[in-house]
């Protein structure tokens, strides 16, 4: 079919169909098929980002049954250690010092307690730079007693249990009693760092 | 007078139609349509299956992505469970157990010495001081706590021969397996001579004045599996 050979009839006929057929490639990709593709691109884009979150959401939540129990099982250890070695986070003072008057009867020692506070609880929570989840609480102690007699009082106070620590410790000379010296020592156990934390545990 | 010869074949005469013509632009033009209609239809299909299917798993995910949130928070949950553990247990492992540090001290001190003064100060970094900890001229964070001790001895000896007892005992604190695990440093910090009195005639008495510094190795607050 030779262009040349159409009659200007069928010319103008090809040509208006080709612009027929221009136009509506233009409307259909601009109007049409233009929005239906980015929907396509943006559907296809997200079923392959929703399948992979699916996926890793649904393997990572098929061990929650496994995390909450050792969740338990963590605050379980916790609220026993807690429950056997902490000083009473009520009334820590008395139930210290109770410890230590009987630590000192048994080595037949007087002593002087005195409530050391806790060292590392901010007033206002959030506010601390206290990395640990367990700080001390302390008493100090004083007396006057021969270093022996001072060994089996020290021995008495870390057999108490496996959390008291012995932190502070001063022995000086008394020259007018070579035999005892002044003894002072500061006596320590574990208590939450964050007392809303130590309740999210024990009521768990 | 004219007259017409048509010398073309039967078959030639079609191509010169032009209702042939029409009917062969038509064809093209049906045949291109119907190509276009095919292939919107098929687009049209794979986009109503593509849009359904992400339709499908967004309303999936919103169902998942709650749970999926609680699970995430509860895995952090553990991770502060098990190390909360991990530091309570550690606590027994980080105590000096300060006794037997004085029994080992007492029978290291030679019967020349007089121990005037012991102070052993412990403080947990991470606790009582912002978890920040010496190394040489730089301060550098810790990620854990750390009981740090330090220990002073001062004291007389009461010989000509004074500051050699001195340098023994610093050297069984530095060399003796009994002190080995403790400490990380022992310095000799002065020796200056003195005059005290002897303890039953209260005659004066030539003497050595002496300090020592012991750092103790940190002990990481820190459960290490090991008893």
């Amino acid at each position: 079919m030779d262009w040349k050979s159409l009659k200007k009839e069928q010319k103008q006929l090809a040509i208006l169909s080709g612009l027929v057929v221009i136009t509506f490639l233009y409307v259909g990709k601009t109007f049409i098929l233009g929005p239906m593709a980015k929907k396509w691109t943006e559907a296809k884009k997200d079923i392959k980002e929703l399948e992979q979150k699916v996926r890793t959401a649904e393997s990572f939540t098929s061990q929650d049954k496994t995390v909450l129990a050792s969740i338990q099982r963590s605050y379980s250890t916790l609220t026993d250690i807690e429950s056997q070695f902490f000083a009473d986070e009520h009334n820590k003072f008395a139930w210290a010092a109770e410890l230590a008057y009987a630590c000192g009867r048994e080595v037949g020692l007087e002593l002087e307690v005195s409530d050391g506070g806790v060292t590392g609880r901010s007033a206002v929570p959030g506010t601390t730079s206290v990395i640990a989840s367990f700080v001390p609480y302390s008493i100090n102690v004083n007396t006057e007693c021969s270093y022996d007699q001072l060994v089996i009082l020290l021995k008495k106070f870390e057999s108490i249990s496996p959390y008291t620590s012995i932190a502070q410790l001063s022995i000086a000379t008394n020259p007018a009693d070579f035999a005892k010296h002044g003894v002072s020592f500061k006596v320590q156990w574990p208590v939450f760092q964050n007392p809303a934390k130590r309740n999210k545990v024990i009521s768990n | 007078m004219s007259s017409y010869v048509n010398l073309l074949s039967e078959d030639e005469i079609h191509y010169h139609s032009a209702a042939t013509d029409n009917k062969k632009v038509k064809y093209a033009m049906y045949g291109v349509g119907t190509l276009i209609l095919l292939i919107c239809a098929i687009s049209y299909l794979s986009y109503q299956s593509s849009t359904g299917k992400a339709a499908k798993l967004r309303k999936r995910w919103a169902a998942v992505e709650p749970i999926y949130e609680a699970a995430i928070k509860n895995k952090a949950e553990l991770k502060t469970g098990e190390a909360m553990v991990s530091e309570i247990k550690g606590w027994p492992q980080a105590r000096l157990l300060a006794a037997d540090l004085l029994t080992n001290l007492q029978d290291a001190i030679p019967a020349e010495m007089q121990v005037t003064r012991l102070t052993l100060k412990g403080t947990i970094l991470g606790v009582e001081s912002a978890g920040r900890r010496e190394f040489g001229s730089s301060r550098k964070k810790v990620s854990e706590p750390q009981r740090l001790y330090s220990l002073r001895i001062e004291g007389n000896v009461v010989d000509e021969f004074g500051e050699k007892i001195i340098l023994n005992f610093v050297r069984t604190l530095q060399e003796d397996s009994n002190f080995l695990e403790y400490f990380e440093s022992v310095d000799f910090k002065e020796a200056l001579p003195t005059v005290i009195p002897h303890y039953e005639t209260g005659k004066d008495r030539d003497a050595q004045r002496f300090s020592i510094e012991c750092q103790f190795k940190p002990r990481k607050v820190k459960w290490t599996g090991k008893a």
